[in-house]
């Protein structure tokens, strides 16, 4: 795998933990456990940043129509453009 | 077993901006099922993003869309079969997601697009709102919004 070696220290009753887990099968390496852990907090950290700032008003059909007319431009116009060379 | 699903941009970009959706409701379950995502899917996220709700934000939706646990579908992949339902809808821009959908045999392909579900290609793409996959496929109680959505 090509990536970037990050060096992390652990405390002995986590690398237990982490152990624990691969010899249950749930991962593979140590690698596998930590990276997937960091995958995933990130992910809630972001998603919980994110609803703090999501409204909580139902939205109207005119909100509905914008919303779906201003993602359509956008797609259109990023297939015009062939911008991602697909 | 989760099942494999397509969610169009505006479920994901609908559901983090607003709570009270059903789009919203499929992002907070979404480790039920087994999410496709291809990189013009992300690509086109993050540019409505960006221009809808500024760079920090986008940043965000980011962190949260690479790091969810996803099946990736190659863009080759969407290519080889562009020329095979070209003539199943009537916008090109909307190809390389129905494209994504084949390629990974995705099941749903849950968008509130609702002129994408009246072309052609409905025919032979299992189509949901956001409110009928919430109900039907995750089997939760829905929200009551307008479109579904």
């Amino acid at each position: 795998m090509v990536g970037t070696t990050v060096p992390v220290r652990f405390v002995k009753k986590d690398i237990e933990s982490i152990d624990h887990f691969i010899e249950e099968g749930f991962f593979t390496t140590k690698s596998d456990l930590i990276r997937t852990s960091v995958r995933h907090y990130i992910r809630e950290l972001a998603y919980e940043e994110l609803m703090k700032k999501a409204s909580n008003r139902p939205l109207t059909k005119e909100d509905v129509d914008r919303v779906n007319r201003r993602i359509k431009e956008i797609r259109r116009e990023l297939w015009e453009k062939g911008k991602y060379g697909y | 077993m989760a099942i494999k699903t397509y969610l169009d941009t505006n479920v994901f970009f609908i559901g983090l901006t607003n709570m009270q959706t059903n789009s919203n409701l499929i992002l907070e379950n979404i480790d039920l099922i087994d999410l496709i995502l291809c990189q013009y899917l992300i690509d086109e996220c993050l540019e409505v993003s960006r221009r809808e709700k500024g760079k920090e934000w986008a940043a965000l939706a980011r962190d949260f869309m690479v790091n969810l646990d996803y099946t990736f579908i190659e863009d080759e992949k969407l290519a080889s079969l562009e020329d095979r339902y070209r003539n199943y809808v009537d916008d090109e821009d909307d190809l390389p997601h129905i494209c994504a959908y084949f390629a990974s045999g995705a099941e749903r392909f849950v968008t509130t697009n609702r002129r994408l579900t009246k072309m052609k290609v409905k025919e032979f793409v299992n189509f949901a709102s956001p409110k009928e996959f919430a109900e039907n496929v995750l089997g939760m109680k829905s929200l009551d919004t307008q479109d579904g959505i």
